[in-house]
């Protein structure tokens, strides 16, 4: 036997080594709440097996992490818990002091701010009904495609929303203006005689967001349709059971989970967009996102801009709740998470 | 399901994907075909053909310098947000600690949380902390952004590699980091292409964060877009807008030829 | 701290070795000592510990309690690159990126030996397990015998001290396994390498090993040679676990010298006590004989078998052509349907078809 292959290979030192006291502290800190650092002799038992310098091992995640955690608890909890507290702050005018609930009687006691946040969830909801209604067979098709062409169906799916939405927005402000093409087809169609007004208008928002949200509906449901094992609609079909309803009877309520989560995915990002609002609705159509804009940017309301974006971020957290709850329950993250 | 070819559902429902596509890519075609045209106003169909546009927008030094800080801060970005978020991911991954899933849930919330909210958030605290509108003040606002996507893309990446692999490097006298840099990283290594393309992608393309944190004075390209658009429907614009479109395009191909579409998706 | 007496000439030695997870034992106070050149095998059912106890010798599992020394160093707590170990792993863990050559050398890097050597050892180690011309295949373009023996080939390479096998046959199909099985003997024999071969087949650790060590539940059973653990289980589920037998329940009803005698639903039944009952069990004390199937003849109920004791009557129910042997499933009388005094018969295999050998009952 050769002795000289001992393991000599010092050069790859355990990462954690590399870590100054500091940060390390830190993170003990951090998870002595887990019960693991009052044993330093009696290493705990963390069911860990990836290895590395027993005793430590549990800590290896946590330096991983770090940069990652400093990130979000810096510019993404900080910031946004500050912004939280704004919201129970007085309104700079009025000489009160200490915390106070005034900002949300504003918003919840003024038709004004009750409608922009009625208009936005309308919205919401009409976008999602849209993307819905044409994203289904879409992603059914996708699904059920055995072509090479389906690579570049897939292509110009997902291309879209890589292209920057407020090039796809200038698009529909082309698209939508009183004497643009959907405006001149319609007359020339005979359909209406006068231009209809969708710039600046509600409608047109709508049109323009179920565009720019479209992929993420396709996206969502082509993973799970294509999950559902195609036997299933074959034996459907051979029990006497038409394409129709198949489709009824066996794909729908098998793909149901993904049309609720691509539902609540669609919703929550149109309630919150906020650069097609702003370029087709234009201040004429008062949305949260474009109502928060104004309170900070034009008004200088900080207080009343953070209560704006504390309903609404409520109201997209008990939609992500909802969306996550969905996704453990169908067990599959990878089936629902779209791109 | 297996229908014959000209069945009707099956023509119906080609019709109707049909229509669907044409709807998701009827503003890039609008924008793509309308800049070609010679009138002043933007129309589509385009009224005559020129490049006029074109040269004009190429001509523009603010576009050109708008362009530049755009990619820079993409480019950072992306590196910064792939090491962090592929850091995270292994951990999430490899490791089982107290907190994970709220952990992981914490890092991927950026997807689905209104940027908007993020913005103002982060306008009011720098303001407050006196940082200065400057291009490190956005990218580590995108940073925010884009690493979700880089955790997402790797996580099932990694979990697609055995952890015996890693196991049996380790065996063999490989220390644990080695053994992650010989063994684990090149297994790995389109998802972190994948992740990084991403990355910049969402940074180049960022508007939200930029409109309320980008310096006056050195605005990215896809807020000169931003604001030029509210004042009207400027040809120049779309040539731009228009060549974005093609860059996105050639990144798209690109990397579907590296790397497949499938991981895109 | 263990003493030299117990670590001298021993390649490998587990001292009391534990693992809890949360609050389950996967691996109870297991203690073993390998020699140098020795196969050990560890054996039992999926979850008995065993792989779990490979993993705490590879350095991936860190033990609770106990130790681990190899060649006379405490390797409890050290890093897995930092040991002398080699594993070969059950799906053989081959790096996919990597060349059949750069696997192989991949523990000769890490080791910093010059390049020229590691080219003239990697190509012996490719010759002896007759894998040259494949060095720059991946491991996708190979068989999955071919892939098996380069994770050999690897883990043999370093030479080293213990050599450990997690399953490593279980992959391929079964016309291979056996082959392959005599060949990695073949090898550890004539390299003098110690190694330790987990696996869940009673007949590969029959086949391959030196010593069996049979786990149960995180415990050890029994350790001792394929004859001992067959011949002379030391507890019922060693008994069971290796090899086919013939459990007769029932209750002592007394003992003479070495054998024990028991009252079973089958009838009076003699057998010998087994090791781990050393001391003559109780009166009526539930015990069980068990009997392997080549112990037992099969004949008709109306042929004079000459014995008195041991015979047990039965009906088949079932028989199963295999063969070198035929599988009968008899469903015995009930202990009142026939006298002590009579001639009982134990019934199984013989060569000779059986189906109608009770037919009388």
């Amino acid at each position: 036997m050769d002795r000289a292959m001992e393991p000599r290979d010092r050069a790859g030192v355990s990462p954690l080594s590399s870590f100054d006291g500091g940060q390390t502290a830190e993170v003990l800190d951090r998870s002595s709440a887990d019960g693991h650092q009052s044993l330093p002799t009696a290493p705990p038992v963390t069911g860990d097996e990836a290895g590395g310098s027993p005793g430590t091992a549990w800590l290896t995640p946590w330096v991983l992490m770090l940069p990652a955690l400093l990130l979000f608890f810096l510019l993404f909890v900080l910031p946004q818990a500050r912004l939280l507290g704004y919201s129970f702050e007085p309104d700079p005018q009025s000489a009160a002091t200490g915390l106070t609930l005034e900002n949300y009687g504003r918003l919840f006691g003024d038709m004004h701010y009750l409608g922009i946040l009625g208009r936005t969830l309308w919205m919401g909801l009409l976008v999602t009904v849209i993307t819905l209604v044409l994203g289904y067979p879409m992603a059914y098709w996708l699904a059920r495609l055995e072509t090479r062409w389906k690579t570049v169906l897939l292509v110009l799916t997902i291309f879209p929303l890589l292209t920057s939405a407020v090039v796809r927005s200038f698009g529909w402000m082309v698209l939508l203006y009183r004497t643009g093409v959907v405006n001149q087809s319609l007359q020339r169609l005979g359909i209406v005689d006068a231009p209809l007004p969708l710039m600046y208008t509600l409608s047109g928002v709508v049109i323009a967001l179920a565009e720019v949200l479209m992929p993420f509906m396709v996206l969502t449901l082509y993973g799970v349709i294509r999950g559902i094992d195609r036997n299933l609609e074959e034996a459907a079909m051979d029990l006497g059971a038409g394409p129709l309803s198949t489709i009824y009877r066996v794909t729908l309520p098998l793909s149901a989970g993904g049309v609720l989560a691509g539902s609540l995915l669609v919703f929550s990002l149109a309630i919150s967009s906020f650069v097609t609002p702003s370029l087709v609705g234009g201040p004429r159509v008062q949305l949260m996102a474009t109502a928060i804009q104004e309170q900070t940017v034009s008004l200088l309301n900080w207080q009343f801009a953070a209560t704006l974006s504390a309903v609404l971020l409520a109201v997209v957290l008990v939609l992500a709740l909802a969306y996550s709850r969905l996704v453990e329950r169908s067990g599959d993250r990878s089936a629902v998470v779209p791109v | 399901m297996t229908l014959r070819a000209w069945h009707p559902f099956r023509l119906a429902l080609g019709l109707i994907s049909a229509v669907g596509y044409l709807f998701l890519l009827a503003p890039i075609i609008v924008i793509a075909g309308a800049s070609f045209g010679s009138t002043q106003f933007l129309v589509f169909p385009p009224q005559g053909f020129s490049l006029r546009w074109y040269e004009e927008a190429l001509g523009r030094a603010d576009f050109w310098s708008g362009f530049q800080i755009s990619v820079l801060i993409a480019l950072v970005a992306a590196v910064l947000s792939t090491i962090i978020g592929a850091l995270a991911a292994v951990a999430v991954v490899r490791h089982r600690f107290f907190g994970r899933d709220l952990i992981l849930a914490l890092f991927l919330s950026p997807l689905i949380l209104p940027s908007l909210v993020l913005a103002v958030a982060l306008l009011l605290m720098f303001s407050a902390a006196r940082i200065d509108p400057s291009p490190e003040r956005l990218i580590a606002a995108h940073l925010v952004l884009c690493v979700p996507y880089v955790i997402r893309t790797l996580i099932p990446v990694l979990q697609r590699v055995d952890p015996s692999l890693e196991e049996a490097a380790q065996n063999l006298g490989a220390s644990s980091l080695a053994a992650f840099w010989l063994v684990t990283l090149p297994q790995i290594r389109p998802g972190l292409v994948a992740g990084a393309f991403f990355a910049f992608i969402i940074s180049f393309d960022e508007v939200v964060l930029g409109v309320f944190l980008a310096p006056a004075r050195q605005p990215t390209l896809p807020i000169q877009i931003y604001s030029a658009v509210q004042f009207g429907l400027d040809p120049t614009v779309a040539a731009v807008s228009t060549l974005l479109i093609v860059l996105t395009l050639v990144l798209v191909v690109v990397s579907e030829a590296l790397l497949g579409v499938r991981r895109l998706g | 701290m263990l003493g030299d007496s117990r670590t001298e000439g021993a390649e490998l030695v587990l001292d009391q070795l534990r693992k809890a997870y949360d609050r389950t034992l996967a691996v109870e106070d297991v203690g073993l000592q390998v020699r140098r050149g020795e196969l050990v095998s560890l054996l039992g059912p999926s979850g008995c510990g065993k792989t779990t106890t490979l993993r705490m010798i590879a350095g991936f599992v860190e033990p609770t309690s106990g130790s681990i020394w190899i060649r006379g160093r405490d390797v409890t707590r050290l890093e897995p690159y930092k040991r002398d170990t080699a594993m070969v792993f059950q799906n053989y863990a081959l790096f996919p990126h990597l060349t059949v050559f750069d696997n192989v050398a991949f523990g000769l890097r890490r080791r910093r030996m010059p390049s020229p050597n590691i080219r003239s050892r990697v190509g012996e180690m490719l010759e002896l397990l007759e894998l040259g011309g494949l060095e720059r295949r991946y491991p996708r373009q190979l068989s999955g015998g071919q892939q098996q023996r380069v994770a050999v080939a690897r883990a043999l390479v370093v030479s080293p001290s213990v050599m450990l096998l997690d399953e490593p046959l279980s992959n391929l199909d079964a016309k291979l396994r056996a082959g392959t099985r005599v060949e990695l003997r073949r090898l550890q024999q004539e390299l003098g390498l110690t190694a330790i071969f987990v696996t869940h087949d009673q007949e590969e650790a029959m086949a391959i090993s030196d010593r069996i060590v049979v786990m149960n539940r995180g415990r050890i059973e029994q350790v001792g040679s394929a004859r001992d653990v067959y011949l002379a289980p030391a507890t019922q589920f060693v008994a069971n676990f290796i090899g086919a037998s013939n459990t007769f329940s029932g209750t002592v009803a007394g003992a003479e010298g070495d054998s024990v005698v028991l009252h079973t639903p089958m009838g009076t039944l003699r057998g010998p006590r087994a090791g781990s009952a050393n001391k003559t069990p109780a009166a009526d004390a539930p015990a069980s004989l068990i009997v392997r199937p080549e112990e037992i003849r099969v004949s008709s109920p109306d042929v004079e078998t000459g014995l008195d004791t041991n015979v047990v009557r039965g009906v088949v129910q079932v028989s199963s052509y295999l063969g070198a042997t035929v599988d009968l499933s008899v469903r015995g009388a009930t202990a009142r349907s026939f006298s002590r005094a009579e001639p009982i018969m134990l019934l199984a295999c013989t060569r000779s078809e059986p189906t109608s050998a009770c037919a009388g009952l």
